[in-house]
């Protein structure tokens, strides 16, 4: 057989790293809590009507009374456009999110890559934008497909299948992030479906980054859940651990990309 | 490897072949029918002979196919007034469901409690024909209805009334007082699809207001027969039911009062033989998927027809209806009857549910929270409420049997007033009823909440064809509404007046087709004196606080309004001092004349500062404002010491509606004491003054008494201005802790939306 054949036919895959991933995110602290910072910045930000209209709902009374789920469907109901703002704040919120995200992945992905001059970073913003975009147009299209294949074991299994549904709707989510370290960080094709479809196979040859990518998507899901309950609940501090929450999503977060940095890394002769 | 693949195929086979096989349809061992449809008169109490009015014998075979019912029935009808009728009205109320223009439908427009009319599958009744079997004194005319009449009746003219959910009956002689009529009449009724509390859903076939029924005539106002309404219900006199159903042999059939007999036909048929006696309807069910479920309290036995998909429930269901006849039977007295069904109608036949019938009712499922677990949210709701619900029926429409049209809210209204009090008596004082993340909604809370939209949109006593669908107010002011009004008057009468008041009551409307006139005749007579005034606060002198039971009921009852009120200002502002003139009274001291050179000096002052000087008529004697504020620079030196004293504090309250009630407040003062004051609320507005005390907080209605007040969040006020003191200092700098929370779940929905800032 010949050898230059088996070379290009067949690379062996690199072991995926979940604990040098995690180093990467732990060696940029002060990136970390700068995007923190940001992200507790907006939702306090986008907070601000509701809790102003909240206020002048009460029109100077006090709540007093102990029966607090009665005092709040009073309230609401007889100030709906406080229902109508904290809705509409989410909303905003999910949206900078998602627009964040797409800006600001090549400098995150640059920055997990070790790069930690603040010029170049915002430069690679700049330079690797449109593919970056074009990348995640892609990867919406694919999320989509997911998510209709996850629907099919959740129809069929209901609660029981959240293990699968959470395994198959993560798949897209690291797959773009193997897309968007190989446009930002390996100069490979910005605009090609290519870059996109290697990036899956890449992602299904290693169940370990798809598991570890999985339990941190759901760890993400469960910590904001979480933290929405307990202030619900009342519980003392609650905001606090929301917003701790917070930061442990946006850790996260850049764990689950860094896996993808990692794993290109890995290539790297 | 084949063996391997041999292995797992079987291993599937297997797996199929268990999941394949039914499972065992759970049984239950039963309670023994019991000898008689009521219970022991030592039980159950006397049975007034003069409520005994109409008994009925029908024969009617269920076609499961078409749907219909044929039957025959034979009423014997006695006059007990001191009117003579030459016509008698029958309801027919299945033909409510007979076609769009019917007032019914009318109304509906298609719709009965969020359940659709099924497109063509219309109900009706025919009745074929009318005869009298026998007409006479009540002895002559006492024939056996189960018997065929040996000779025909003679026919009678009868046809159905400008809205067909009437018919009247001509008589050729007309029923003198005392007397006694049995008519015999021939009948086809064909249920609709289940949507209005009446009608099938596949196999499942609920028989409700499915014979024609004989209205009320009344010694004053004569016959009571109103044409059928979508916020009518039904009104009938008390008597004994002797009635035979022919249904398929696999039916498990349930029905009003106990089964006396069975007999098996031919065709895979049945007949079964019911009775109950004392009951002014007759319903039944029958569905050959009914589990039965067994249960008793006190000798009465409980059946329950289930659904097999909710049978775990069957013990919950139990155990509510358990609680009920307890919390019940202590207060409006003994259950007379020796059986109770209760139905479970199967999904998609929900139209069926949550309705009373004698000895029977229908419930509702309780929601599946299998997967919510309990510390985000349990409830004791679904299902169970509407068990006790209908239960409740069993004495306000079942036993006292008031006209529900006329006064829909005698039975509606009271009995969710019995519903708060038969959670209360099961699970404590104001009990949850949904706790959602460690927070409860209570009994109070649901019902204030309930009345926030509509409460205020129509008066209670109105007949029930004056409710507007488009108004949308009938079911908040018939039934929360009313049970707000009732549970107010209890909690501001102190409960044990009330409570022998509802005893007194259900005494007398036993078997009695109570009015309301009734109810408050009892209720101003046992709460009030006798002047029908109950004192609140004091002993009947100056500053009582008085509850007119009367001008209460009056307001509540009869206008449309709600409570409101609310604090319109809570704060403290300066004691009056004593600067300025004053004329010496005839027994005040005379001050020491000042001397000359003061007298000089100011009136230098005077011309200089341009100001009159402090020399007054005789008698009079001027006061500096320096002095007061001399004293106030020692106090402030003091500190909070003499602070109190410098200031009255004030609470204003005023009342946003017409309602006029007594309310309670609660004012908590600087120095942590808190009292409670009561204002009569028959002003607009009324300001409660506390001079020597600095007021920090005050509180409306704090004991939650007003639940005929549904707006609470203005009722609560922390004082303005710096008098009020460091607490409430500290609390204004503070936001309110409901509009701090929904600030806070609005701030951590954003974090959980951000997700990570989207990474």
């Amino acid at each position: 057989m010949d050898e230059t054949t088996t070379t290009t036919t067949s690379t062996p895959p690199s072991r995926t790293r979940p604990g040098r991933a995690l180093l990467r995110v732990l060696s940029a602290p002060a990136f970390v809590l700068i995007l923190w910072v940001a992200q507790l910045s907006v939702a306090k930000l986008l907070a601000s009507p509701a809790r102003g209209a909240a206020k002048a709902g009460m029109r100077g009374s006090w709540f007093a009374d102990g029966h607090r789920l009665r005092a709040v469907a009073e309230l609401l109901i007889d100030e709906p456009s406080i229902v109508a703002v904290v809705i509409a704040a989410a909303g905003a919120s999910a949206l900078i999110g998602g627009v964040f995200s797409i800006v600001a992945a090549p400098a995150i992905l640059t920055r997990l890559a070790g790069e930690r001059s603040a010029t170049k970073l915002l430069g690679v913003v700049g330079a690797k934008l449109p593919a970056v975009l074009v990348q995640t147009g892609y990867g919406l299209v694919f999320r989509a497909i997911c998510t209709g294949i996850a629907a099919i074991p959740a129809a069929l299994l209901g609660a029981s299948a959240t293990p699968l549904v959470l395994l198959i709707a993560s798949f897209p989510i690291l797959a773009l992030d193997r897309a968007r370290a190989a446009v930002v960080l390996d100069e490979d094709r910005p605009f090609h479906p290519k870059t996109f479809l290697r990036a899956i196979v890449r992602v299904g040859q290693r169940p370990l980054w798809w598991v570890t990518g999985t339990v941190v998507e759901a760890l993400k899901l469960a910590v904001g859940i979480a933290a929405l309950l307990l202030v619900i609940r009342g519980v003392g501090g609650g905001l606090w651990l929301a917003r701790l929450a917070g930061l442990v999503a946006v850790g996260l977060g850049l764990w689950r990309v860094a896996l993808a940095v990692d794993d290109r890394a890995a290539l790297e002769p | 490897m084949p063996g391997l693949r041999s292995y797992a195929g079987l291993a599937l086979a297997l797996v199929l072949a268990l999941a394949a096989c039914d499972e065992p349809t759970p049984s239950f061992e039963a309670v023994p029918e019991p000898d008689h449809a009521l219970r022991p008169e030592a039980k159950r109490g006397t049975v007034p002979e003069h409520a005994h009015v109409v008994d009925y014998w029908i024969d009617a075979r269920l076609d499961e196919r078409s749907h219909e019912i044929h039957g025959t029935l034979r009423l014997a009808w006695r006059n007990r007034t001191q009117r003579s009728v030459d016509r008698l009205p029958f309801h027919l109320y299945m033909n409510a469901f007979r076609a769009e223009d019917t007032g019914w439908m009318t109304s509906a427009r298609g719709d009965h409690r969020g359940q659709e009319f099924a497109d063509d599958r219309w109900g009706f009744v025919h009745v074929a024909r009318v005869e009298l079997l026998a007409h006479g004194p009540s002895e002559a005319a006492v024939i056996a209805l189960e018997q065929a009449p040996s000779e025909p009746g003679k026919a009678l003219r009868f046809a159905e009334d400008a809205d067909p959910t009437t018919m009247t009956v001509l008589l050729d002689e007309p029923v003198t007082p005392g007397q006694t009529l049995a008519l015999e009449l021939e009948f086809t009724t064909r249920l609709p699809q289940v949507f209005a509390r009446t009608g099938y859903h596949d196999e499942f076939h609920m028989a409700g207001q499915w014979f024609p029924k004989i209205g009320v005539l009344e010694e004053e106002a004569g016959w009571q027969a109103h044409e059928f309404g979508l916020f009518d219900e039904f009104y009938a006199d008390f008597g004994d039911y002797e009635v035979l159903l022919d249904v398929p042999a696999d039916y498990v059939v349930g029905g009003s009062g106990i089964r006396v007999g069975e007999a098996a036909l031919d065709g895979d048929r049945k007949r079964l033989h019911y009775r109950a006696q004392m009951v002014h309807d007759f319903a039944w069910v029958a569905d050959p998927k009914f589990i039965e479920h067994w249960g008793e309290y006190e000798g009465i036995r409980i059946r329950q027809l289930i659904q097999p998909d909710h049978v775990d429930d069957a013990e919950i269901h139990l155990a509510a209806q358990i609680a009920a006849f307890e919390s019940m039977e202590a207060r409006f007295g003994q259950y007379p009857w020796s059986t109770l069904t209760i139905v479970h109608a199967p999904e998609g036949a929900g139209g069926a549910g949550g309705m009373e019938y004698p000895t029977l009712y229908t419930t509702s499922d309780i929601a599946s929270t299998a997967n919510i677990p309990s510390w985000v949210m349990r409830e004791r709701m679904s299902g169970v409420f509407t068990s006790v619900h209908e239960f409740g029926h069993q004495y306000f429409q079942g036993l006292f049997a008031s006209n529900e049209h006329a006064q829909p809210w005698l039975d509606e209204g009271m009995n969710t007033t019995s519903n708060q009090l038969v959670y209360w008596d099961a699970y404590g004082e104001d009990p949850w009823v949904v706790e959602l993340l460690g927070h409860a909604l209570t009994t109070k809370d649901i019902l204030s909440l309930s009345m926030l939209a509509a409460a205020d949109r129509d008066p209670i006593d109105q007949p029930a064809d004056r409710f507007d669908p488009l108004v949308d107010s009938y079911g908040v002011v018939t039934y929360q509404k009313t049970a707000a009004v009732m549970l107010t008057l209890r909690e501001l009468s102190g409960r044990e007046p009330w409570d022998r008041a509802m005893a007194r009551y259900a005494e007398a409307a036993r078997f009695g087709h109570p009015t309301g006139a009734l109810l408050e005749q009892i209720l101003v007579e046992t709460i009030g004196g006798d002047d029908g005034r109950m004192a609140l606060v004091g002993d009947g002198g100056p500053g009582t606080v008085w509850l007119d039971v009367q001008d209460y009921l009056d307001q509540g009852l009869r206008d449309a309004g709600v409570a409101d009120f609310r604090l319109i200002a809570v704060g403290n502002r300066p004691r009056l001092g004593s600067a300025g003139w004053h004329r010496l009274g005839p027994d005040d001291p005379i001050p020491p004349e000042p001397s000359v050179v003061l007298i000089e000096a100011d009136r230098a002052l005077a011309a200089l500062f341009r100001r009159a000087p402090h020399e007054g008529p005789p008698g009079w004697v001027y006061t500096p404002s320096a002095a007061d504020k001399a004293a106030d620079k020692d106090a402030d030196k003091d500190a909070d010491k003499d602070a109190d004293e410098r200031h009255e504090g004030y609470v204003v309250v005023q009342r946003g509606s017409s309602f006029r009630v007594p309310v309670e407040v609660l004012v908590e003062f600087a120095d942590g004491e808190r009292v409670t004051v009561m204002w009569d609320g028959r002003a607009p507005h009324h300001r409660f003054d506390f001079p020597g005390r600095r007021v920090v907080r005050a509180i409306v209605d704090p004991n939650y008494k007003l639940m005929i007040e549904p707006r609470k969040l203005d009722n609560a006020k922390w004082a303005r201005g710096k008098a009020a003191g460091k607490a409430a200092g500290k609390a204004r700098k503070q936001d309110d802790a409901l509009a701090r929370w929904v600030g806070d779940i609005g701030e951590a929905t954003n974090l959980a939306a951000l997700g990570g800032l989207g990474i």
